[in-house]
């Protein structure tokens, strides 16, 4: 699982307001390289929340990412290639990711978190 | 400037808006999108030709849009430059002497190498009788060497002959013979390399190679964009858009599929090691109808391209069980130490509340003009009657319906739309009430318009629809059929 899917998540258990951002319990993280496009990454930077990012990031052991992050940033490659690897780059292959609410873990496996509520939280 | 189209002879209502679809992606239509949400192209039919034919004069705005359609497009045989046409050899040459020589003799140049081609539809052509043709042609003056394997310009004369209604080709009243010059043609290697019975995992319901191009074309997907499939499955429409440059993600509800495939060397992402393309940037597992987005995501995809369950061969199915959303139960409590590798039950998951499910993650999270791709099936009896309806919403609007006929009592249809404006409160609050009045009638929902048995009923149960049908089917031609 990446931090672009990460950023996206949220748990929506019924009654649940501040399901957003998911912890992550990191088992096993490892890097996987993605073909930088400059394109991309300036479409999905508007549509980042940024704070989640970084947590997520330091959570997954990069911690080159700058606190805050405004729009004219994206003009620079540097950090572009920062925001290249936070977001695609890092892995998260075993772990979890933990509702800041109810606590409650979605595990991730082979990469993939599964997502699907249990019949009591419909 | 007009040009001759020439269409592979299948899947004849996905042709047009193939081509329009492309001609957009390549910038045909400028900025100008307006109310509509695409742009159109001017067609002609050649003299003599019925609507269903092969060969189509479009308006494009360039050589080099028309040579970009043609190498990307699936249903595009090639796209020439029309030097003469006529219906005789005698008017043919007069045509192609009559046209311009500025506009020929650049590609006549001695320094220049060339091949002539002859093709035929609605009959064969032997290939002595194709040389002669050839030879017939000597009134061009062509200075440059034949070069069969690579040439610079590639010529081709075209002949259709009045043949009537057969050989799955439309009717032609009388012949018709073109010349012209290939500005562009289909890739033919593309489907040989992605066909199906070569891909090392396969699902039931994996989507054609052919139409899941075609899928990706009506969609624009192009390098720089993400695509997402909720209904993932194998990952074969996915396949389609990252060999077009897309950044792809998908879901499925289905965790054996997605997760773990039929083994290590045979899942999701081996498909796409197979191709050597890049894998998807993510997979999940999660249930359309109680979606994991975040409340305020938005805007986030360019492009939502799927094949939702039918509920005729493969049903779909959503969270909560059976029993549970019939009321036969209540709500329970996994139990905690049961609840690691507990497999949530899930329900049937009607086609309405499916197809309103994708409508509603479309309108939240699509690029205002991106667009929803999807199939959606229907019963052929419905349309004799003109009974079919399509889905709809109000951010929406429905570009193109490509029918492809499965069998004798259903057929699917390709929706295009676009997303023409943002998700509102209104928007947001009706779909709210919607999932909440499917949810109180589960039962309902699932009973009516149940496809599944509608085309699988037995024979006898359609005997007094029988004469209707026939009689049906014989206005639709008789060469639409399952590959037409």
């Amino acid at each position: 699982m990446r931090l672009l899917t990460h950023n996206m998540l949220s748990c929506n258990i019924k009654g649940v307001t501040n399901g957003f951002p998911l912890r992550i319990e990191a088992e096993k993280v490892v890097e996987k390289q993605v073909d930088f496009n400059a394109d991309f990454l300036k479409n999905m930077f508007p549509k980042i929340e940024w704070k989640a990012l970084v947590a997520a990031a330091k959570s997954m052991g990069y911690t080159d990412l700058p606190d805050q992050a405004e729009s004219s940033m994206i003009d620079s490659e540097e950090f572009l290639k920062k925001f290249h690897h936070a977001l695609l780059q890092l892995h998260l292959e075993e772990g979890a990711l933990i509702c800041p609410e109810t606590g409650r873990r979605f595990p991730v496996n082979k990469g993939i978190p599964n997502m699907l509520l249990h019949e009591d939280e419909v | 400037m007009w040009y001759l189209c020439v269409f592979f002879h299948r899947l004849l209502d996905y042709r047009k808006p193939e081509v329009e679809s492309l001609a957009e992606l390549y910038g045909a239509f400028g900025d100008s999108d307006g109310v509509d949400g695409h742009g159109s192209l001017e067609w002609k039919l050649p003299q003599h030709h019925h609507p269903d034919s092969p060969f189509h004069f479009v308006n494009l705005p360039s050589e080099v849009v028309a040579r970009q359609i043609a190498n990307r497009s699936i249903l595009v045989k090639g796209i020439y430059e029309v030097w003469g046409d006529g219906s005789n050899y005698e008017e043919l040459e007069e045509a192609i002497r009559n046209y311009p020589d500025e506009l020929k003799l650049p590609y006549l140049t001695s320094e220049s190498t060339f091949k002539i081609t002859v093709d035929s539809f609605g009959k064969n052509i032997s290939s002595q009788e194709q040389s002669n043709r050839i030879q017939g042609l000597s009134y061009i003056p062509f200075k440059g060497r034949v070069n069969l394997k690579n040439p610079d310009h590639k010529f081709c004369l075209l002949e259709t002959d009045n043949y009537g209604s057969n050989n799955g080709l439309p009717p032609v009243v009388q012949r018709r013979l073109f010349f012209g010059r290939e500005v562009g043609a289909a890739d033919r290697k593309l489907l040989p390399t992605y066909q199906l019975k070569s891909r090392t995992y396969l699902g039931p319901t994996a989507m054609d190679a052919e139409v899941a191009f075609l899928m990706a074309n009506q969609a624009l997907v192009r390098q720089g964009k993400l695509v997402f499939d909720p209904f993932v499955g194998t990952g074969s429409i996915l396949i389609a858009a990252a060999h077009f440059g897309a950044m792809t993600m998908g879901a499925d509800i289905d965790i054996r599929v997605v997760r773990d495939g039929r083994g290590p060397e045979c899942n999701v992402w081996s498909n796409f090691k197979q191709y050597g393309l890049p894998p998807p940037i993510s997979l999940l597992r999660a249930d359309n109808n109680l979606p994991p987005w975040r409340p305020g995501l938005r805007e986030v995809f360019d492009a939502i391209i799927c094949d939702p369950p039918y509920g005729v061969r493969a049903g779909g199915r959503k969270s909560g069980g059976r029993k549970l959303l019939k009321g036969i139960v209540g709500p329970y409590t996994v139990p905690d130490d049961k609840r690691i590798d507990h497999i949530p039950s899930t329900a049937p998951y009607s086609l309405a509340e499916c197809v309103h499910d994708l409508l509603d993650l479309a309108a939240k999270m699509l690029v205002v003009r991106g667009r929803l791709v999807f199939f959606y099936p229907v019963l052929r009896e419905d349309e004799s009657n003109g009974e079919t309806r399509f889905p709809k919403h109000p951010c929406f609007k429905l570009i193109a319906v490509c029918e492809q006929i499965l069998s004798f009592r259903y057929s699917r249809v390709l929706l295009t739309m676009v997303k023409m404006g943002p998700y509102t409160k209104e928007v947001e609050e009706t779909a709210r009430l919607k999932h909440l009045e499917f949810k109180e009638n589960h039962l309902k929902w699932l009973e009516e318009g149940n496809l599944h048995s509608a085309v699988f009923s037995p024979a006898d149960t359609h005997l007094d629809l029988g004469e209707e049908s026939k009689f049906s089917k014989e206005l639709k031609p008789k060469y639409r059929g399952k590959y037409v």
